[in-house]
Formats: structure tokens, C-alpha cells, sequence
């Protein structure tokens, strides 16, 4: 048995003994971008991974069009925000 | 990894501090420091009453939970923008705005807590992705129309039932992504405007960003610690936006040179604030003045850019 990832559809197979940031890092995974779960539990980047673990990966990105670049902006033009900070 | 506070099992770590927690030492820390934010940027006061805009996915959820938590007065606010996949050009059955609406009520009622539910096509006829179409706004995506039919009904809802700020769920990934496109294109006004607090002006609720400084992973690892169910799925028309792939972008420098986008934000509102980086008098500042139709401020001569898209809406035949 190797160790299972599964990040939204997507499974990648790993071998056990390996730590989670180098399993991420193998599978082209950017470990920045997802948290790491098994059984339920957060784990973190140092964890090493047992024969017939399943990491389930969870995807942290959202947004993208609610967040759209110039669209986050407020519309209206306000004189002297700069100075509020 | 072991738990800086307690010597436990560490669940999170933020290498861009040198802090790992346990699962609850992480859950006393986040609101902690969103306590620290808020003061430090005079966002809002206990004496206040705030209005959060839910949209049911994690940083709203996590943050209304957190005032309510720190014990501010804080009421939601849910757009129901129609976004369900039955005429999108995406495929059928997504029902994202169904199950954002079902997870932003849940947690309502499970707290106890009220919130405003606003159905844009009840309101204005038609859902986004219709009134994107038939304005022709956007370029072929209903992103422009749905931001800013949020901005308008936003501080619609909070002016008109008279809250003193609205709070956004917005995260230090989301300025991050902001900043860099900006930056890029060296758009001077609007990193100029780009702030965690926009204080209020005639006909404006100040809006405030109480999760600014915390990355996108502590948001998702709060919500999994204290359980909150969020809407996973993105929004079937952020696929291919530029501010994810800006944000992609940024993860990689970050999982490179940990602390990188933190580094990258304060250090910019630090610039901003000295004056170091513009001189604010080359920034053109337009006269506002309040819309014919609905009577919020606007730089158009008549009618605001929302209740023109709505105007030419409502000139096309239905079909």
C-alpha cells in the first residue's frame, strides 16, 4: 500500500515514510495553497506519512471573480483616503 | 511540530510568524489578534452595530464568527446573486448560490444571529448572470456586474437600515492579489484607495477588512478547527481569474521565501501611509454627487453605473 492524496478529484500516490511537505512538493502540489487533513485532523508539513494513510487535501484559494482585481475596489472616487491610515 | 503555548501537538503553523498552536490555543489566538487589528485600525467600537457580508464561504462565515465571539454587535448580510449553473453557460445543477444561501442561514440559526437576505433577481428582475448578459458589461463574464451590483446593495442595505459599518470578509491573500495586479500596472489611484478601512463619506457606510492581515490558510484552518461549514465549491465563473492566478503565483513565492506576501502588504500600507511611494497631489479625485434614481453617490453626471445597467436591463424585451 502507498500513501493516497486527494485534493477535489484528484488523487496522487506517494510513498509512505516521506514527509508531507516533500509528498506535496512531489506531487507539484504548492503546499501554500491547501491544508492537509487525515481522519479528520489537521496535519502539519513535518508529518510523516504511514503505509495506507489518505490525506485529504483541502483547497484554501477562493474568490477569483468576486475578487477580481480592479472589481475589489470601490467604485466611487473619495478624496483623502490616503490620509485615513 | 509542537504547540508554542502548550507543548502539544501543533495543528497549524504559520511560518511567516515562527508560530505553531494546537487546535485550541489557534482558536484563542486568530480573534486575539483580530481584536489587535481592529483597534490598531480604528475599524469599529463595541457601541457599533456592524453589518457582515456573508457570502457562505469560509472568510465570511469565519469572520462573522469571530465578532460575535469577541462580543460585537454584528448582524449578516446575504446577497442572493442567482448563480446556480440553470442558465449558465457552465453546465447544469451547480446550485451554488442555493447551498451559499442554505450554509449562510445555517450558521445563522445555529447562533442565533440575524441576517438580511436580499434576492437580486426578486429585487432588480433578473439573477447576475441575466443582467450581465443583457447589459453587455464584463466581457462576457457576469464578474463586473456582480461586483458591482454587491458594492451597490451592500451599502444600500447598511445605509438604509442605518448600521454604522460594513464589515467584508476580505483576507491577506485577497490584498495580496489586489496589490500585485495593481502594482503591476502601476494604478496609482487605486493602490492609493487600497486600505483596511475606507471610512464613510456622504452616502457611503464606512467599510472595514478585520481579516486583512490574516493569509487565506489561517481562515480555512479556523473554520476546520471550530467547525463551521462553508461553501467548498467555488463560483462556477471564478475559474480562470486573474486573482487566483495571482494568488497562485503569490503561494509559490511564499512557499519559497515564508512571510513574502506578509512582508509584501504591510510593507505596503506602511509606504502608502509615509508617503513615500505617491504624491497624493497627482491623483485626480472626482466630484461625487448623489444619482437621480436611487441617491448614492456617483462621479457620473445622473444615474450610478448600477442603476444605468439596471436601466438598460429593463429597455430589452424579455425573452
Amino acid at each position: 500500500m502507498a500513501v493516497k492524496l486527494v485534493l477535489r478529484e484528484k488523487e496522487y500516490e506517494v510513498k509512505h515514510g516521506m514527509m508531507l511537505l516533500d509528498a506535496l512538493k512531489k506531487s507539484n502540489i504548492v503546499p501554500e495553497s491547501v491544508i492537509a487533513t487525515r481522519e479528520g485532523e489537521m496535519i502539519l508539513d513535518d508529518e510523516i506519512l504511514k503505509d495506507g494513510d489518505v490525506v485529504k487535501l483541502i483547497a484554501v484559494i477562493s474568490g477569483g471573480a468576486i475578487f477580481d482585481i480592479r472589481e475589489s475596489m470601490f467604485e466611487y472616487r473619495i478624496s483623502g483616503i490616503a490620509n485615513e491610515m | 511540530m509542537k504547540c508554542k503555548k502548550c507543548g502539544g501537538k501543533a495543528s497549524v503553523n504559520m511560518r511567516q510568524h515562527k508560530l505553531a498552536l494546537c487546535k485550541e490555543h489557534y482558536l484563542e489566538w486568530l480573534p486575539e489578534q483580530t481584536e489587535r487589528f481592529i483597534k490598531k485600525y480604528e475599524m469599529f467600537t463595541r457601541h457599533e452595530n456592524i453589518l457582515v457580508a456573508v457570502s457562505g464561504g469560509k472568510d465570511s462565515l469565519g469572520l462573522w464568527d469571530i465578532l460575535v465571539r469577541l462580543g460585537y454587535q454584528a448582524d449578516g448580510l446575504y446577497l442572493g446573486l442567482g448563480i446556480d449553473g440553470r442558465r449558465s453557460p457552465l453546465g447544469e445543477g451547480i446550485n451554488y448560490s442555493h447551498e451559499s444561501q442554505r450554509l449562510a442561514e445555517k450558521f445563522a440559526n445555529h447562533h442565533g444571529l440575524k441576517l438580511h437576505v436580499v434576492d437580486i433577481e426578486k429585487e432588480y428582475g433578473q439573477p447576475i448572470p441575466v443582467l450581465s448578459e443583457i447589459s453587455h458589461r464584463g466581457h462576457g463574464k457576469p464578474c463586473a456586474v456582480c461586483g458591482l451590483t454587491k458594492r451597490h446593495e451592500m451599502n444600500r442595505i447598511a445605509r438604509d437600515l442605518g448600521y454604522d459599518v460594513l464589515a467584508t470578509g476580505h483576507n491577506l491573500d485577497d490584498e495580496a492579489a489586489v496589490l500585485f495586479g495593481n502594482t503591476l500596472s502601476w494604478s496609482a489611484d487605486f493602490l492609493l484607495r487600497q486600505s483596511p478601512v475606507l471610512p464613510s463619506a456622504s452616502g457611503l457606510a464606512r467599510k472595514v477588512k478585520p481579516l486583512c492581515r490574516f493569509y487565506e490558510r489561517e481562515m480555512t484552518a479556523y473554520c476546520l478547527a471550530r467547525g463551521i461549514e462553508y461553501i467548498y465549491e467555488e463560483c462556477p465563473f471564478a475559474e480562470g481569474a486573474q486573482s487566483i492566478y495571482y494568488k497562485e503565483l503569490l503561494n509559490k513565492l511564499e512557499t519559497d521565501r515564508p512571510g513574502a506576501k506578509l512582508t509584501f502588504y504591510l510593507r505596503f500600507l506602511e509606504a502608502r501611509k509615509s508617503g513615500e511611494l505617491f504624491v497624493e497631489s497627482h491623483v485626480t479625485h472626482g466630484h461625487l454627487h448623489p444619482c437621480t434614481k436611487c441617491g448614492q453617490p456617483t462621479s457620473a453626471p445622473d444615474l450610478c453605473s448600477f442603476c444605468r445597467t439596471i436601466e438598460k436591463v429593463n429597455s430589452v424585451p424579455a425573452v
